[in-house]
């Protein structure tokens, strides 16, 4: 299919705003006299607030409220940026307070203050004076599930948030009847998101006696209703705006900051209070991504057919819930359209400890499971003396395959093509070989990782959007969409489809980027890598619902048959021969002022998307490891993706590269790290946390494999989250290559690596 | 006595808070004796400003809280890199890390020195932080300490009793305290004329760009053929202070140098350092990284000249 703007690197609808600094965001609206708020966070990681003396905090001028626990509405909410379940088996966990009275974590928020500047406001915490009866703190997942361990949460005496996995085939006969069985434990870190613009809001309330909160969220219209529901008040009295947002990553997949924000507005009158977290506080009290533990059996048939898969996992899910159990859930199903073994057993179980709040990350669960799975694959290939190229491509996944536990579908799979490309990019063979028994200080291996994904959530969540377009009088159209640009380009690549259904340039769609839950349609918001693939099904949708719209005025006009008309190049025109009927320009006029005719054509669409799509990846990489030291050198990275048709190639690249860095980081760099005993964090900051800069990132190259998905709008998959999915188990498997040596915990840092070669053998006891 | 120019920081809280600078009195004095006597008069409530990358950090944290800061910038005499008789290169004090490594006059007579000052912070802090900052501060870590001990760098010290010459090496007391007492402003780092061949800084860091130093460590050497008739090397986060390995050198002294030597040089600067654990590293893993980087140093240093 020819396309006229899809797949074209049409420039970011928002590029020069962004570049000029026109571009607002929260923090560059200003109200008059707006108010300052701040918390007041425990230092403890697990105490009961026994009493709270907030009088010395109350006198200071230019205090003008102080709230505990008591003075907020007392109400458990959930957290976590999913659709409301009208199913109470389905919803998210509400555990969540907006001042606690138990911490649970160093960092929980146990009072605020609305202040008139900021000092102010930090000098009366201050004076805030709390009496706290410490608890023993569960640092880790083994401590929260020790028989004595205390609960973390009342309702939750074993600490264990959920374990609900799957099951298909006959595991034990599938086992028995391997060859071979492997058995293996990987473990992953906890990191943090670390966007750009840190979590920020502000609140005031409205003359109609409405809250108004403008947030760096990504999810707006489930900021209303989560505000609602802490507060206990009709959803309705809740106005959310979303202006542009510096990144999220996931960490603003979830309701952080706007329950308490609402209240502090509500605790002065309804006068403007803004609150905004400093980088420390925002790597510890919005969210983190999960460390978890895997076991991984794996039954193989001499040849290299995996016949039977049993993985448990521990998930360290922090303090609360958030996104809870559906990340070790979410990142196992995932998985499942990769290879096909005929068994398969996933047993994960998510528990509370007492760590900061872990909950939605770029790719939400899977670059954990795919760190084990793909290390581990590369392990039985090296027992089995088979290339891990050739391992993989005997398991692989088929168009057409039938997930056995849904009816999801494939139906359309590049991973065979994507791994072509890796092996022929980095010259596999060639240098496979060349690597062969190095010695010296330094060696060099090579090693890939593949991963399957997924387009939104369907169909274990709901997964609706919607669209609106009005057709302007110059022929120019708005867009306006429920789903919201973060800085991944959903804005530009919602404009290249209205476009090209339309037949005009991308600068004749004015998209409104602003959500606002008052103005703009619901859409549950940014993530699951959902945007393009279902917003973008009902921007299509409301798109054709213009062109019809259009194509049946000119009927009206000119009496030509609509579907004997089409529309290009800004002009409405015959299908057959291209020959111009009329500008686009001028219909649009005649909608708008027709003395008899006049009716301005509009669309406003929901789109219920009850389908998935699978993407597909790999990573290659190669490194040269530095045996005296333990320092990985990344030389070479090649992401290749099959996301279905690229709608916009250049943007598509910026995910990459953005996401193959964030890989990098997880691989060799990233790791909040706390006390052992009281559980402080002693990194939260990004000198001491330390995020690769660009010198340090690889020349990532971004390639894709284009393949035609017949559920996508014009044939997309989805690509948002996918990039940072394989690197690090890529890098991994390279490390193995050039050592031989097998690890199995992230990150790969130096010292580790140093410690583990030592071990291993590969250096002298002295280390050398 | 002078007045200060403005009275600054956003507040009148006296302990400050997390990210806010706590109120102080700035001054600027225009000579080198007036900044001295201000520096006497005040004691330890005054601290000098120069690039301000350490100090202004530490205010906002609360780790030091000095009521007085006396910026030295208008001290034109602390600036500026030349060589004087005698083979002498003379760094003005202000001189910045960014102007250190742009330096003509030291790219051609000690690279390393430009090298160990462009591995210092990011951009930003190199455009504004300088020799005389990340000397006095003694931070275990700092870059430029190692480079100047091993090219037998002096500092020259100013103060309200006249001036005087103190080797790099005997300038430092402990973690962040320098052994100047509180009325002296260094304002020249010296680097003798020496028949010094070569010399390297090597850091060892987590990451590229904005990172401290695992281990830092530099080495200069005068070679005659093959035999070594000069070593020093100079170690950071190794110790409390940047440190001489003595034993090391001692062992360097007047041999043919081997791969064997260079090992074993490493072997014992590792057992004379006293690394300790941090979130960069465990005590042990330093020690390990001071062997493999002494050695790497020297070989270096040897091989490749001032480098």
């Amino acid at each position: 299919m020819s396309y006229q703007v899809i797949g074209k690197s049409v420039k970011r609808v928002d590029a020069v705003a962004k570049v000029t600094g026109k571009a607002k965001y929260t923090g560059d609206f200003v109200e008059k006299d707006m108010l300052v708020g701040k918390i007041l966070r425990s230092p403890y990681a697990h105490a009961r607030v026994k009493r709270i003396n907030t009088e010395k905090a109350r006198a200071l001028p230019g205090v003008e409220a102080v709230l505990t626990c008591a003075d907020v509405p007392h109400i458990k909410f959930a957290t976590a940026g999913h659709p409301y379940a009208l199913d109470p088996e389905h919803r998210d966990i509400e555990d969540r307070l907006i001042l606690t009275d138990k911490a649970r974590f160093v960092g929980d928020a146990v009072a605020a203050v609305v202040a008139r500047d900021e000092l102010t406001a930090a000098e009366a915490l201050k004076l805030i004076e709390v009496e706290y009866e410490e608890l023993p703190s569960l640092l880790s997942v083994e401590a929260a599930l020790a028989e004595d361990a205390p609960a973390i949460h009342e309702d939750r005496p074993d600490n264990v948030i959920a374990s609900g996995g799957y099951a298909y085939g006959d595991l034990e006969k599938s086992m028995q009847e391997s060859d071979l069985i492997f058995e293996g434990e990987y473990e992953t870190g906890i990191v943090q998101h670390c966007q750009l613009e840190n979590h920020n809001s502000y609140a005031y309330v409205d003359g109609e006696n409405r809250i108004v909160i403008v947030s760096s969220t990504q999810i707006p219209h489930i900021v209303r209703r989560v505000v609602g529901q802490a507060l206990g008040i009709p959803w309705g009295r809740i106005r959310v705006i979303k202006p542009y947002v510096g990144g999220g990553f996931g960490s603003k997949q979830d309701v952080c900051l706007e329950p308490l924000n609402a209240v502090m507005t509500l605790a002065v009158g309804g006068r403007p209070v803004r609150l905004e977290l400093t980088r420390e506080e925002c790597m510890i009290d919005t969210r983190t991504r999960h460390a978890i533990k895997y076991k991984i059996k794996t039954g193989v048939s001499r040849d290299g057919k995996i016949n039977a898969v049993h993985i448990t996992a521990i998930s360290n899910n922090g303090a609360y819930a958030s996104h809870g159990h559906a990340i070790a859930s979410s990142g196992g199903a995932k998985f499942r359209y990769l290879y096909t073994p005929q068994a398969m057993k996933y047993e994960p179980r998510t528990v509370y400890t007492n760590l900061p709040v872990a909950g939605a990350m770029r790719a939400y669960g899977c670059p954990q499971i795919f760190f084990a799975f793909e290390s581990h694959l590369d392990e039985i290939a090296r027992a089995l003396n088979m290339d891990p190229i050739a391992l993989r491509e005997k398991n692989l996944v088929q168009v057409g395959h039938k997930d056995p536990l849904s009816d999801t579908r494939v139906l359309s799979c590049g991973i065979r093509e994507c791994i072509a490309r890796g092996r022929e990019l980095i010259q596999w063979d060639r240098k496979k070989a060349l690597y062969k028994n190095q010695t010296g200080d330094r060696r060099r291996g090579l090693g890939m990782a593949c991963f399957s994904y997924q387009s939104g959530t369907f169909p274990h969540n709901l997964e609706v959007a919607g669209a609106r377009i009005v057709l302007n009088q110059d022929g120019s159209v708005q867009l306006q969409i429920g789903a919201t640009e973060i800085g991944q380009g959903s804005d530009t690549v919602f404009a290249q489809m209205v476009a090209e259904v339309l037949g005009i340039t991308v600068d004749m769609v004015h998209v409104i980027s602003t959500q606002d839950t008052d103005v703009t349609p619901f859409d549950p918001g940014a993530y699951a890598s959902r945007q393009t693939y279902v917003t973008g099904m009902a921007v299509r949708k409301a798109a054709l619902e213009v062109k019809e719209k259009i194509l049946d005025f000119v009927r009206g006009m000119t009496d030509i048959p609509a579907g004997a008309l089409d529309l290009r190049e800004g002009n409405v025109v015959y299908a057959h021969s291209g020959e111009v009927v009329m500008p686009l320009a001028e219909v649009a006029m005649q909608s708008y002022y027709d003395p008899v005719f006049s009716s301005p054509i509009t669309s406003d669409v929901s789109n219920n998307a009850r389908i998935n799509a699978m993407p597909y990846g790999a990573t290659f990489a190669e490194v040269e490891v530095d045996i005296k030291t333990g320092k990985i050198e990344v030389l070479e990275l090649f992401n290749i993706h099959d996301s279905g048709k690229i709608i916009n190639h250049q943007l598509a690249e910026g995910q990459v590269y953005g996401g193959a860095a964030m890989g990098v980081g997880y691989a060799l760099y990233e790791q909040l790290l706390f006390d052992e005993k009281t559980g402080r964090p002693l990194n939260n900051n990004l000198l001491d946390y330390k995020l690769p800069t660009i010198m340090d990132i690889p020349d990532i190259k971004a390639v894709f494999v284009e393949t035609n998905e017949p559920t996508g709008p014009f044939g997309a998959k989805a690509l948002g989250e996918p990039p940072a999915i394989t690197p690090a188990p890529a890098i991994r498997n390279a490390v193995l290559d050039a050592t031989g040596v097998a690890f199995r915990r992230l990150p790969l840092n130096p010292q580790h690596v140093f410690e583990k070669l030592k071990e291993a053998g590969l250096l002298d006891r002295d280390g050398e | 006595m002078t007045r200060p120019l403005t009275r600054c920081g956003q507040n009148e809280v006296k302990r400050g808070m997390a990210m806010y600078l706590p109120d102080f009195d700035y001054y600027a004095p225009a000579s080198l004796p007036e900044a001295c006597a201000l520096l006497a008069q005040s004691g330890p409530r005054a601290k000098v400003l120069a690039g301000g990358t350490d100090v202004l950090p530490m205010m906002k944290k609360e780790k030091i809280a000095p009521e007085i800061l006396v910026s030295i910038k208008k001290l034109h005499q602390l600036t500026g890199i030349r060589e004087t008789p005698g083979n002498k290169v003379v760094i003005g004090a202000r001189t910045t890390h960014n102007e250190l490594v742009n330096s003509p006059v030291l790219q051609k007579k000690y690279l390393s020195v430009c090298v160990a000052a462009h591995r210092i912070g990011n951009n930003q802090i190199r455009n504004v932080g300088t020799i005389g900052g990340n000397i006095v501060n003694a931070v275990p870590s700092a870059d430029l300490p190692p480079i100047l001990i091993a090219l037998g760098a002096l500092i020259k010290l100013t103060g309200t009793g006249g001036e005087r010459d103190l080797p790099l090496e005997e300038a430092f007391a402990g973690p962040g305290r320098s052994a100047i007492s509180p009325d002296e402003i260094l304002t020249a780092v010296i680097i003798p004329g020496s028949s010094l061949t070569g010399s390297t800084y090597f850091k060892f860091a987590h990451r590229r760009s904005g990172a401290l130093a695992v281990v830092g460590v530099a080495a200069a050497v005068t070679m005659e053929g093959e035999v070594c008739r000069e070593a020093r090397i100079a170690l950071g986060a190794a110790a409390p202070t940047p440190m001489r390995a003595k034993k090391a050198e001692e062992l360097l002294r007047g041999r043919v140098v081997t791969e064997e030597l260079l090992e074993e040089a490493g072997r014992c600067a590792a057992a004379e350092s006293k690394t300790r654990t941090s979130i960069r590293g465990s005590a042990d893993y330093r020690r390990d990284m001071v062997r493999v980087f002494t050695k790497r140093a020297l070989r270096k240093a040897i091989k490749d000249g001032h480098s």
